[in-house]
């Protein structure tokens, strides 16, 4: 009877020690046996509109080594004013360096769509279809987008975006960004795999790290996409914190295989890296593990 | 035990094992092809059925499997109908091990069909 009792618990407790197990060690056995020769290229997200000084910023952003920018959509028909300005003056530099734009497209920004890319789409190496689609919301926080309103604004987008393409012999990318989310929206991730080119994952906080090779394999399992990690970062004051993260999360991702990681975000409170710890970090890292083209 | 019985025993304890490893192959092999599909598939209903397959479809089968391994192959004279409870250990075992063994892509396969069944028959022979 006692024999018994031991074995049954012994089978107990080994099977729940085998589900943390399959849920956690490909994080610890990734750093353990790396993927050798893995050669990663880092991108930023900048908001130029709150910047300082344009120029100085995009020179430091090129000397850190950061070989994409993902932007925001700021658009305004009249050319005098300020976004239009700051518009103006951001291409302006940018094309002094090699830098690819990720150009992030939201609801309200489809109808000057066409505009903006006659504009500046020769600049333009990546257009992102909708930010998270899977929460996306319209009206109020947590009034999420309806399938067949992402459909239709997904559709326009990538109209707009192909036409532009094939009138001006252009090769700008499609891609999307999903959270973790997107676990419980997995038709969105299938609907947007028919018209992108790769798609991105966004990885916040330690847990995000942890469980993120089983929610990377899964997005890539539902779309048969390329991968990339489009958002990582974290919002912390503490620098020393801050560039440990960043660093242990990108050593991680390069044993992985990960060939491209968007750091987020170049300024601002929490998790800006600008004139902190971790961008002096990621410098180092770059020089070390980026490819050096 | 001559050599005749010592291979006939070898044999049986390699079959036993192949047919929990290799059903828990192919379950998982069927599983991963159709996972897309499955959970884009009316979810929750996908999703339901991704759950129900993994902690309740393949171990009630697999434990059926254990049971006529353990019956038939190993002549045991008694076995457990507890065939849940078992097959939801070797399915784990399984996984496990697959989650390591996915980390040495060459010897993946060898592993999987060579050593685990021996383990596997070993282990249930304990069991």
């Amino acid at each position: 009877m006692l024999t018994k009792l031991v074995k049954h618990l012994t089978l107990t407790i080994s099977m729940i020690c085998m589900v943390f197990f399959n849920l956690l060690a490909p994080y610890y056995l990734t750093n353990i046996f790396p993927k050798k020769g893995n050669k990663m290229t880092l991108g930023i997200q900048y908001n130029y509109m709150i910047a300082s000084d344009v120029g100085v910023d995009l020179q430091q952003i090129n000397q850190t080594g950061f070989k994409v920018i993902r932007i925001n959509f700021f658009y305004d028909s009249n050319p005098t004013s300020i976004i239009s300005n700051r518009t103006f003056l951001f291409y302006r530099v940018v094309q002094y360096y090699n830098f690819k734009i990720a150009l992030i497209v939201g609801p309200n920004d489809v109808e000057f769509l066409d505009e903006y890319l006659s504009s500046w789409g020769k600049y333009i190496s990546y257009v992102q279809v909708l930010n998270e689609p899977e929460l996306l919301t319209s009206w109020a926080p947590g009034a999420f987008y309806l399938d067949e309103e992402i459909f239709t604004l997904a559709r326009t987008i990538v109209e707009k975006v192909r036409a532009y393409n094939s009138a001006y012999n252009s090769t700008i990318k499609l891609y999307t960004n999903f959270s973790p989310a997107f676990l419980i929206r997995a038709n969105l991730v299938k609907f947007f795999a028919n018209f992108t080119d790769f798609l991105g994952l966004d990885v916040y906080m330690d847990s995000g790290l942890k469980f993120m090779p089983f929610i990377y394999n899964m997005l890539q399992k539902i779309s048969g996409k390329r991968i990339i990690i489009t958002e990582f970062g974290i919002s912390e004051k503490d620098d020393v914190r801050q560039a440990d993260f960043i660093i242990s999360g990108l050593n991680f991702f390069k044993n992985f295989g990960i060939e491209e990681c968007w750091i987020f975000y170049w300024e601002g409170e929490g998790y800006g890296i600008k004139d902190r710890l971790a961008q002096e970090k990621i410098k180092e890292w770059i020089m070390l593990n980026s490819p050096r083209t | 035990m001559d050599n005749v019985e010592l291979a006939k025993n070898i044999i049986s304890l390699y079959f036993s094992g192949l047919l929990i490893v290799g059903f828990l192959y192919l379950a998982f092999y069927l599983l991963s092809k159709h996972l897309d599909s499955l959970i884009t598939y009316q979810f929750p209903i996908g999703y339901v059925l991704l759950i129900l397959s993994v902690v309740l479809f393949i171990p009630l089968m697999c434990g059926f499997i254990r049971a006529f391994c353990k019956r038939y192959l190993q002549e045991e004279d008694e076995i457990s109908l507890n065939f849940w409870y078992y097959g939801l250990f070797f399915t784990l075992l399984y996984l496990t091990i697959r989650t390591v063994l996915s980390y040495f892509p060459s010897t993946n396969l060898i592993v999987t069909f060579i050593i685990l069944p021996f383990a596997f028959a070993m282990i249930n022979r304990y069991l």
